[in-house]
């Protein structure tokens, strides 16, 4: 059995919140407040500090954590990137140059990114913009070059479709630690 | 019709929370920074000695009272009311003030066993201001 860390990072209102919930087996601890500026993004609630869920993949048990997508936070972001093992950068397409938050995440989360698994998730992508995905590959590439990034089109709400993403980061972690013991 | 400002961008809620904030400083001799800050991390006031950036202490107040929050409602400890973080050097206090979406930090370097006191009645005399003031910005 193996327990692997997880870490959804991407901007606010990407649903990281949601997807955590979509896959959680056990009630998110969730610390969520009040967005006091609507101005900047009129969205209710913002997370602030983490959310915290677990699934069980039997015989593998994985440990979920969504960071606050504001930068301001970015201290959650260093406290918890040491100890994961896997990263899910979530963008959602109808914002203003969505290629741009997957570089600034995965910029910041470049070490991890190269050390674990990594997949890329945007939401929110059943509008009028064709050409999303292949601006969001070719970012992923130029950021991370040493490796193939998978790019999915999901909807956070949709149980089947992040756990289909999970999978494919766990499948991904699993090769890398593979490929390292048989090469080291 | 005008919709009301953010709770930092509020003169009368900022105005109050100065208030607050120089009555602490007045009271606790070791008071190395402290601030009043919204539940979402933006500075409503304060004051700021060597304690590191003031937005970014806004930021990790936010987060603070927010996981603190989090572990009592997790444990079933009902109401959460502060969290004290102790260092060999000093001490940090984040309490909500009263029931609004609003913290009080106060970083004491060293601590003295009578902040956490002072800090309470500090936050509660803020609360009961700003039950008048939301009051009126709310109606």
């Amino acid at each position: 059995m193996a327990e692997y860390v997880i870490l959804f990072a991407g901007p606010m209102g990407a649903g990281k919140t949601t997807a955590l919930r979509s896959l959680s087996e056990i009630e998110v601890v969730s610390t969520e407040a009040v967005n006091s500026d609507r101005s900047r993004n009129d969205k209710p609630t913002t997370t602030v500090a983490l959310d915290y869920g677990e699934i069980d993949l039997d015989p593998d048990k994985v440990r979920l954590y969504g960071v606050p997508g504001q930068e301001r936070f970015d201290f959650m972001w260093e406290i918890l990137r040491d100890r994961a093992m896997g990263l899910i950068v979530l963008v959602n397409a109808d914002a203003p140059e969505p290629e741009r938050h997957v570089y600034e995440h995965l910029t910041a989360f470049a070490e991890l990114a190269n050390r674990g698994g990594v997949v890329v998730g945007v939401t929110r992508y059943d509008i009028q913009r064709t050409d999303i995905g292949d601006r969001i590959v070719a970012t992923a590439r130029a950021v991370v070059p040493d490796r193939v990034t998978p790019v999915f089109a999901v909807d956070a709400r949709d149980q089947e479709q992040m756990r289909t993403l999970l999978l494919s980061l766990i499948a991904d972690i699993e090769t890398r630690q593979a490929l390292a013991e048989a090469t080291g | 019709m005008t919709t009301a400002p953010p709770l930092h961008r509020d003169p009368a809620i900022v105005a109050a929370a100065e208030r607050a904030i120089a009555e602490l400083a007045d009271r606790c001799s070791t008071l190395e920074a402290a601030a009043v800050t919204s539940d979402d991390g933006f500075r409503v006031a304060g004051i700021h000695g060597a304690a590191g950036d003031a937005n970014r202490l806004a930021s990790m107040t936010s987060t603070t009272q927010a996981l603190g929050e989090a572990i009592i409602r997790e444990l079933d400890l009902g109401d959460a009311s502060h969290v004290a973080v102790a260092g060999t050097r000093g001490a940090l206090l984040v309490r909500r003030i009263g029931s609004h979406k609003l913290v009080l930090v106060a970083v004491f370097a060293p601590a003295s066993v009578d902040d956490g006191r002072i800090a309470r009645g500090v936050a509660k005399r803020l609360a009961h201001t700003l039950d008048a003031v939301l009051e009126h910005r709310d109606s």
